[in-house]
């Protein structure tokens, strides 16, 4: 039969020591194993080059080399530069013609052409103003096709409003 | 080669002195885990994490800075901790073999394995976390108080505040099952 004593805290030290004693075995294939990867993680993080990473530097940035950072800049240079052009491109042809006053153009016909605002004669004796050159009141020479281009700051109209053309007196008999 | 050459030397990853350095420590490393996870394959996954925290702190320009043993423990007691809060699966004791010497070595062999095997029961129902690490550290991986207070991150103080109270339970705990109640 056990003697039943009192356990003191010395006592409960001297089995923890003697659990101390009785070391449990780590396996050598298990221990093989993690060597392995422990080295061979370590040869990774030189990059394979021998080089060192310098100290503050984090592990991944031993594979980026300066040939690959200076790429990377050049791409990106490249890519900036692209993307202005392109947006010069899209504002000159969409953008900037919103907001410029609309350019008029009239075809005056080959024949009959009439002086803008000038009165002509014509067989029946009934004197008319030609009103396709009545909003043309610039035009001073005569061809094809006469162009004439408003003046924004003159012409009166707002941004986008198209010009009528005015009424024209008929002149007095 | 002196610990302090060791460590300058595995900062540049060379290959001999990150092999010292496991070959040293991680049997120790293992029985540490092992004695608180009781399972080979858990202590051995533990010793992998660490020797991989072990690098990435290298590759940071981290790590040790002159004892390399305390913190490998300290690194383990950060990983155990942390793979016990994330999973309570402590394997049941009787899966744990810590009585590996032939029986006939024994003096007094029944009493002491029931001695033996009460305290480490009692280390997992009885003990807090922090409580059965202190009491491991302290008498059975030998550490002083400094060192422990160094690897868990507490203060001396702390450490014996928290060593006294495991040994009260402890000695309870025996006490219930072989001596007079206290």
């Amino acid at each position: 039969m056990k003697s039943r004593k009192e356990y003191q805290e010395q006592d409960v030290v001297r089995v923890l020591g003697r659990w101390g004693d009785r070391k449990p075995s780590y396996s050598v294939a298990q221990q093989e194993k993690r060597r392995s990867a422990f080295l061979s993680t370590g040869l990774a993080l030189l990059g394979g080059t021998g080089k060192v990473i310098a100290a503050g530097k984090h592990a991944a940035d031993a594979s980026m080399t300066m040939g690959t950072k200076i790429a990377l800049g050049i791409l990106s240079t490249a890519i900036l530069a692209v993307g202005s052009y392109v947006g010069v491109i899209l504002y000159t042809n969409l953008i900037s013609p919103i907001d410029r006053t609309p350019t008029l153009t009239a075809t005056l016909p080959a024949s009959n052409e009439p002086m803008p605002g000038q009165v002509t004669a014509f067989p029946n004796g009934t004197p008319t103003v030609s009103a396709t050159a009545t909003f043309v009141p610039t035009v001073t020479s005569i061809s094809e096709t006469a162009s004439a281009e408003s003046d924004p700051t003159n012409s009166g109209l707002h941004l986008g409003q198209t010009p009528h053309p005015r009424p024209t007196k008929k002149p007095k008999p | 080669m002196k610990e302090s050459e060791l460590i300058k030397a595995a900062r540049k990853f060379d290959r001999d002195a990150l092999r010292t350095i496991f070959d040293s420590y991680s049997p120790a490393i293992y029985e540490y885990a092992f004695r608180l996870c009781r399972d080979d394959i858990e202590a051995d996954n533990i010793v992998g994490d660490v020797f991989a925290i072990l690098l990435e702190q290298l590759a940071d320009g981290k790590g040790p800075k002159s004892d390399i043993k305390s913190h490998l423990f300290q690194i383990t007691y950060g990983v155990i901790n942390d793979r016990t809060q994330s999973s309570r699966r402590l394997s049941p004791m009787e899966t744990a073999n810590f009585t590996e010497e032939p029986a006939a070595s024994l003096p007094y062999l029944t009493e002491s394995e029931d001695e033996l095997e009460a305290v480490i029961s009692a280390m997992d129902t009885e003990l807090t976390a922090d409580q059965r690490q202190v009491l491991v550290l302290r008498f059975v991986e030998g550490f002083n108080v400094r060192e422990t207070a160094t690897i868990i991150g507490k203060t001396e103080n702390n450490v014996k505040v928290i060593q006294n109270r495991g040994l009260e339970k402890l000695r309870q705990a025996m006490n219930q099952k072989f001596g007079t109640q206290s």
